[in-house]
């Protein structure tokens, strides 16, 4: 959520604002060749909100340790640029506990539209069955009540869900 | 907002005399009930919460040193004054001293970007972050599924610290994480409910002829979130406490306030019958494992440990 979550949250809250990112660091770490599902990602694990093309961890992947305004620029662990705006199946908090560990999904760029809370440590692994849905930002919002799956553009790191 | 969610914050000093104070609070609250009903009646209290929550982090703390890696415990209420509104500021005296909460909000970012486990993970190695977020969140074994109110599966390992130290408080560890992740989905949806209310549409109608007598043009106080958001009103910090003061004023003058607190009751007793299991599992849980978190924390209060001085590794 944006600046001013604080004093309106959930369902009534229009807009969204970038923040300042949570922990400003370098990783090095490399992606296994292969992960097996149902074990998305599991020999990362490195304190990064990531998601991947395909579901339970498959396919192309990004992860970001800060917030994000566009998934169209994105990372791997190896360091190749990727596109994930509107491309992702499966996504995981694997962020490190604390004070802002929870993360919200938005459906447009710049955290506008509407969007999903994903709680720490917690995943959605295969997003094409068409489960979850965008359900925060008000029913007016852009995107609400769509689907999540290839449809995220931007992400935030807020203090809960 | 608080209820099944987490406010983390670093646990400092005299851990010893607040867990002792949070006991007895809790256990005074306890005495005229049975901690093993089988039907809870009501939620747990802000003390018990916030016992539960000590023995959890303890737990994990624990955990997470016998695999070699140091961990700070964390608190659900960081900053006590960091209020959420969900519907519309309400507290004028609130509004007074912090706006829209916008240094409140920064003192959190704050708070976070020099919290403890942040601040070591971030300097471990990249194979020991691994395994340190390996270790806390786990990997591998079984997987926790949680079936939401609003649609939507979500999945975590049950082999990391932080699902150990939830399975020797709340024994059920899968059904603690169902009902715990519904009731922080059932809260967003019960917030929609109140806003989708032709109440609360009444009442927001009333808040603005009140604001706009007070001379600000705002339909709803979602307008004044996204112009806080969008317009020079975002680096005007007199001006948000003098637009906040008038938006809690008009709360309570045209009735928005009290319109808000009860269709929020309302629809939080509507949704715990429609989710009745979910609502019973959570509060059986937490009710039983009351007795287990005193003991816990009794125990480490006895013997003098608290998490600042436990042995750690090091890095």
């Amino acid at each position: 959520m944006g600046k001013f979550r604080i004093v309106l949250t959930g369902a009534v809250a229009a807009g969204m604002i970038s923040v300042t990112p949570v922990v400003a660091q370098a990783d090095t770490a490399t992606r296994p060749s292969a992960v097996e599902a149902p074990q998305p990602f599991s020999a990362l694990a490195d304190g990064f909100l990531y998601a991947s093309a395909e579901p339970y961890g498959q396919g192309a992947y990004c992860r970001w340790l800060n917030n994000s305004e566009d998934w169209g620029v994105c990372t791997d662990a190896a360091g190749n640029s990727r596109n994930m705006k509107n491309e992702a199946s499966q996504m995981w908090n694997n962020g490190v506990p604390g004070p802002y560990d929870d993360v919200k999904v938005f459906w447009d760029t710049s955290h506008a539209g509407a969007w999903r809370c994903l709680t720490n440590g917690s995943h959605w692994d295969n997003l094409p069955l068409g489960r979850e849905t965008f359900n925060g930002g008000g029913s007016s919002a852009r995107g609400y009540g769509q689907s999540l799956n290839n449809n995220v553009a931007s992400h935030m790191w807020v203090d809960n869900c | 907002m608080l209820i099944g969610t987490r406010r983390t914050r670093v646990i400092a000093g005299s851990f010893a005399a607040s867990t002792v104070l949070l006991v007895s609070a809790a256990w005074a609250e306890l005495a005229g009930g049975d901690a093993r009903m089988e039907h809870p009646v009501r939620e747990i209290t802000t003390a018990e919460r916030e016992l539960l929550q000590t023995a959890e982090q303890m737990l994990v703390q624990s955990c997470m040193q016998q695999q070699g890696f140091r961990y700070w415990p964390v608190d659900r209420h960081p900053i006590p004054e960091y209020r959420e509104f969900p519907y519309v500021v309400d507290d004028v005296n609130w509004a007074r001293t912090y706006g829209y909460g916008a240094e409140l909000e920064r003192r959190m970012k704050e708070m976070d970007a020099s919290s403890p486990n942040k601040k070591y993970v971030a300097a471990l190695t990249p194979d020991r972050r691994r395994q340190w977020l390996q270790t806390y969140h786990g990997s591998g074994s079984g997987w926790l599924k949680a079936k939401l109110p609003r649609g939507g599966v979500l999945s975590h390992s049950d082999a990391g610290c932080a699902s150990k130290a939830q399975r020797l408080l709340y024994q059920d560890l899968q059904g603690w994480y169902q009902a715990r992740e519904s009731a922080i989905d059932r809260k967003g949806l019960k917030q929609d409910r109140v806003v989708a209310d032709d109440r609360f549409a009444a009442s927001t109608e009333q808040w603005a002829r009140c604001m706009r007598r007070s001379g600000h043009a705002y339909t709803s106080p979602a307008d004044i979130r996204e112009a806080l958001e969008k317009t020079s009103l975002r680096t005007e910090p007199k001006q948000q406490v003098t637009l906040a003061v008038a938006e809690a004023v008009c709360a309570e003058e045209s009735g928005l306030a009290r319109t808000s607190r009860k269709l929020d009751r309302h629809y939080a007793e509507v949704l715990a019958g429609q989710y009745r299991a979910d609502t019973d599992l959570k509060l059986r849980l937490e009710r039983e494992a009351l007795p287990r978190a005193q003991e816990m924390v009794r125990q480490a209060t006895d013997s003098g440990l608290s998490p600042e001085r436990s042995p750690s590794s090091s890095p």
